[in-house]
Order: structure tokens, then C-alpha cells, then sequence
């Protein structure tokens, strides 16, 4: 499970650098993995010695072996309230996504769409997460439908900016070699425009692979009996603070693996990109 | 009209065309009064340097810019009827493959425009043309894995696919290095005696354009005129032989001139 975590930080911090940085020597795998988890485990020692040393009581930092312990104690829980949480950000995540997507075709097709929907698109991104939920919960009860639309909500701008960008970021080569093939607008976007968009829709789907289980836990602070974001309120009002921890790692747990299942799809589909090579 | 009149007729006249873009300095005129014509079958290199608009006289011959004065013939018909008869073909500067397509589904996406599928037939063809350009096996290779003569290479036999009766070539090796484009130079070459196709190559390269055509067409900036039209008398056979002739400097010489403004 670590060695997970290890690989996927990584990929996330070199994204940042990835272009430009093509003729960079490939490490052994080894120290790929290594070096991160090297890294890990010592701060996980230095926060160990630093609760021993200090004797921090449990209820304000538990150690790490503490968090360890009630990981291990509380599994079968933590398992359980996972699944609502898994479920209501996958769901959101996919809907969330498939509206950006089409929302975004048509604004490439319909100028006129986009200059109408684009600042309600803004304004709704502008709105706090938190203020929207308890309003969501008011109007949609304390289901699973709630949730669902706030993990939509937060899936769904990231991608229908990227998305828009990338149906438009067609190189003005292309498009003239299109016209002069006399392809029409359904052959430019099925076999150009859809592919010079696949790149940008990943890296948004990258970001709101993580973001969709953000907002499904915070959905789940208000009126809720069950899900990771749910445990998160109980331990913290029972001060079972390592459990509070455990939970944390459990979340974001969710969040490598929503995150892993993207990075795996995006490889098997663009095979062209620099940007999925790695 | 039988197909060998269709051969020998003059495939494309330009008459006193004109072209001005809107800028948000103000408009600026790319081409003016331009007019020549051009025979069948034959190799014309427009010659100029940067801003002569000879990428803009390319892209109008090709429909893909509109005149705003005087008008353009290609075979007889409107640049646009020639555009949608698929009687051109173009060479863009940096090849413009599509990445996510192999060499092969590069080379037959023409066909695939319009017809939605790809016979046989078509994959067997787009295999012959990638043998003809020098690319016998690299068929599943994809643009990144090419280098760049290689990349323009396909791009060659892309518009090639149509049997375009008119190849318009825009600085297609510009972006190459000496030894491959002088390589590429004489390839084009056999490629043109293979096609009977009638090629007008825009090149900023003088040499270049000595070594492969049989007219250059000088063109000079602001605004975008034809300075002068000069036949290149060279032996039709052009190995790298031919550079070395006295006749070659002498051309190289006269063209600078013209250029320059002697």
C-alpha cells in the first residue's frame, strides 16, 4: 500500500516539471520507489521520537504507532464507512465530468452558449463548498444525493475549463489540412478535435479524481450517519483523536486509488502524449 | 476535353491578385497585383524572403485564403472546385502528422475524410506510397518516434494519396537540417518524375530552389510582388552533381541579385 502512495506523490510533483524536462536520464526503479519511501519513514520516525521525546498526550498528536494501533483496531470500520464514501465520489465524479464534457462540446459549437453559461459556470465555482452543502442537504435530505451533487459540483469546472481548452488548443495546421480534405464539422471533431482535447481532459480528471472524495467528505460533515467524512465528526467530538488520524488515512487512501485508476486510464488511452509518458 | 489536353493546358493562372489583412494596426496588404502562370507537370519554386507573402499566394491557390482582388485558376476551375475534386495536395512547413496516428493512418486519413472507412485497397496503396517516400516498415511508427525528414517524409506521401494533380509544398524542409534536406531535395525529385504531378515549392532557400526547379519565381516583401520569373536552364537529370556546375553558382548569383535589388 505504501509503495502506492510513493509512486503517485511522485507522479504528482513531476507533473509540474514534466515538459521540458523529455531528455531527463531514467532512474532505476528502485530508487523511483525508494527514495520517497526513504523519505517517508523518516519522518515518520522524527514524529515518533518527537511524541516520545515531548510526551505529547494522544488527544492532542498521537504517535504514530498509536494511529497504527487504531488503524488496525478499527479496520472492519473504517472499511464500512468507505463505501459510501467511495460510491458518492465515484458517482460524483462521473457525473460531474460527463456535464463539463458536454457542456463544454457544446460551447465549442455554440458560441453563443458558452458567453450565456460560462459566468454561471464562474459563479457557481465562486460559491464555497461548505456554504452549498447544508443548503443541498436542506433541499435533496441526508441520502446519498446530496453528496452526490457536491462531489459533482467540485468535478465539474475543473473539467469544462480544461475541456473547452483542449477541443479549442486544434493546431491551425490541422484545421487547414481538414479543410482542405473537405472534412466536415462532425469529421474535424470526432477524428481532430477530440483527440487534441484528450490530453487536457486528463489532467483534469487527475486533479478532480482527488477532489470528488474531498467533497464527498465534507458533504458528509452535515446530517449524515455514515461515510468517512461522518467518522471524521465522531471521532473528533469523542476525542479519539488517533481514530481521527486513521480515518485521514483511510480518505486518503480513496483519493491514490480514484487517483491511480485515472493515471492507469490515461496511459492505456493516450499512448501519444509526452505528457502520459513517463 | 481528353485527358492529355488535360496534362498540357496550363494547370494553374494567376491574374493580378491581390490580398490585404485586417490588423488591429490597421490593414496591411500581403500581395499586390500579382499575376503568372504556370505549366503542366511541371517543378516552380516561389522564392522570397520572410513576409513576401509566398505562403499566402500557396494558401490561396489551395482555397484556403480568398483574394481580395483578382482571381486564381487551378486546372481550368476555381481553386475552390479543385480544393473539393481533391485535385490538390499540400505539404505543410512542419509536417502537421496527426500524433495519434501511426505513419500508416496518417498517410490514408484523405481517404478516410469523406468515405468514414479505410478499405484494403487504401492500406495496400498508403504502403506503396510510404515504400516510395524511403519508409518501408516504419508503417505502425508513430510521429514521435520519427525524426523529423522522416515526419515529412509521410507528410509527402499523405498528399500524395488523392493523386493530386497539383502538389503545393510550403518550405516542407525548412526546419531540416542541410545533409537531410539536400537528401530530401533529390528524393522529391524522382518523386515528382514518378507522379507527373506539377509542383509549386515555396523556399527561402536560394540553392534549394536552383537545384529543383525548372522556374523560380522571385518574390520581394511589402508588399508582396513578383520581382521576376527566371527559367532554370540545368540538365533534367539534377544529381548532386548538378551543384557543382558553374551554371549553378551563376543561377545561385543571379538570384541573389534580384533578390538583393541589383
Amino acid at each position: 500500500m505504501i509503495s502506492v502512495v510513493g509512486t503517485n506523490t511522485e507522479t504528482l510533483v513531476m507533473g509540474g516539471t514534466r515538459r521540458g524536462a523529455k531528455a531527463k536520464p531514467r532512474r532505476s526503479p528502485l530508487r523511483r520507489v525508494g527514495t520517497p519511501l526513504l523519505a517517508v519513514l523518516v519522518l515518520v520516525v522524527l514524529w515518533q521520537a518527537v511524541c516520545v521525546v515531548f510526551k505529547v498526550p494522544y488527544y492532542i498528536v498521537p504517535s504514530p504507532l498509536e494511529v497504527g494501533q487504531s488503524f488496525g483496531e478499527n479496520i472492519s470500520t473504517l472499511l464500512e464507512h468507505s463505501a459510501p464514501t467511495v460510491i458518492e465520489a465515484g458517482a460524483g465524479f462521473l457525473v460531474g465530468n460527463s456535464i463539463a464534457i458536454l457542456l463544454a462540446v457544446l460551447f465549442v459549437h455554440w458560441k453563443a452558449a458558452e458567453d450565456a453559461l460560462m459566468p454561471v459556470a464562474v459563479f457557481i465555482q465562486t460559491v464555497p463548498i461548505v456554504a452549498i452543502a447544508p443548503v443541498l442537504v436542506l433541499m435533496l435530505g441526508t441520502g446519498y444525493a446530496p453528496k452526490i451533487v457536491i462531489a459533482a459540483l467540485i468535478s465539474f469546472f475543473p473539467t469544462l475549463v480544461n475541456m473547452v481548452k483542449g477541443l479549442k488548443a486544434v493546431e491551425k495546421e490541422h484545421l487547414e489540412l481538414f479543410r482542405l480534405l473537405s472534412a466536415s464539422r462532425s469529421e474535424t471533431f470526432w477524428k481532430l478535435r477530440v483527440f487534441a482535447s484528450m490530453p487536457f481532459l486528463f489532467s483534469s480528471l487527475r486533479i478532480t479524481a482527488t477532489t470528488s472524495v474531498i467533497g464527498a467528505i465534507v458533504a458528509e460533515w452535515i446530517g449524515s450517519q455514515r461515510g468517512l467524512g461522518y467518522m471524521i465528526i465522531q471521532a473528533t467530538y469523542n476525542f479519539d483523536t488517533p481514530l481521527l488520524y486513521a480515518t485521514m488515512i483511510m480518505a486518503s487512501l480513496v483519493a491514490v486509488v480514484f487517483f491511480s485508476i485515472v493515471s492507469i486510464l490515461e496511459r492505456l488511452f493516450v499512448t501519444w502524449s509526452a505528457e502520459s509518458k513517463m | 476535353m481528353t485527358l492529355n489536353e488535360v496534362a498540357t493546358m496550363q494547370p494553374i493562372s494567376i491574374d493580378n491578385v491581390g490580398i490585404t489583412f485586417d490588423t488591429t494596426d490597421g490593414s496591411v496588404t500581403a500581395l499586390e497585383g500579382v499575376s503568372t502562370s504556370l505549366d503542366g507537370q511541371s517543378f516552380t519554386s516561389l522564392l522570397g524572403p520572410s513576409g513576401c507573402g509566398k505562403s499566402t499566394l500557396l494558401r490561396i491557390i489551395a482555397d484556403l485564403l480568398e483574394p481580395t482582388s483578382g482571381s486564381v485558376s487551378v486546372l481550368g476551375e476555381s481553386p475552390e472546385t479543385a480544393r473539393t475534386s481533391r485535385h490538390l495536395g499540400f505539404v505543410f512547413q512542419d509536417s502537421a502528422l496527426l500524433p495519434w496516428r501511426d505513419a500508416l493512418k496518417n498517410v490514408t486519413l484523405p481517404l478516410e475524410i469523406g468515405n468514414g472507412k479505410v478499405t484494403d485497397a487504401d492500406k495496400e496503396r498508403g504502403r506503396e506510397l510510404l515504400a516510395l517516400v524511403g519508409l518501408e516498415g516504419r508503417e505502425s511508427s508513430l510521429p514521435s518516434q520519427l525524426s523529423g525528414g522522416q515526419r515529412q517524409r509521410v507528410s509527402i506521401a499523405r498528399a500524395l494519396i488523392t493523386k493530386p494533380k497539383v502538389l503545393l509544398m510550403d518550405e516542407p524542409f525548412g526546419a531540416l537540417d542541410e545533409i537531410t534536406r539536400d537528401r530530401l531535395n533529390e528524393e522529391l525529385l524522382r518523386i515528382w518524375q514518378v507522379t507527373n504531378t506539377t509542383i509549386i515549392f515555396v523556399t527561402h532557400s536560394i540553392a534549394e530552389s536552383v537545384f529543383l526547379s525548372q522556374r523560380v519565381v522571385v518574390m520581394s516583401a511589402q508588399p508582396g510582388r513578383i520581382r521576376d520569373v527566371v527559367d532554370i536552364d540545368l540538365p533534367d537529370a539534377r544529381t548532386r552533381e548538378v551543384r557543382a556546375l558553374p551554371e549553378f553558382a551563376q543561377y545561385v548569383t543571379k538570384l541573389r541579385n534580384l533578390l538583393e535589388g541589383v
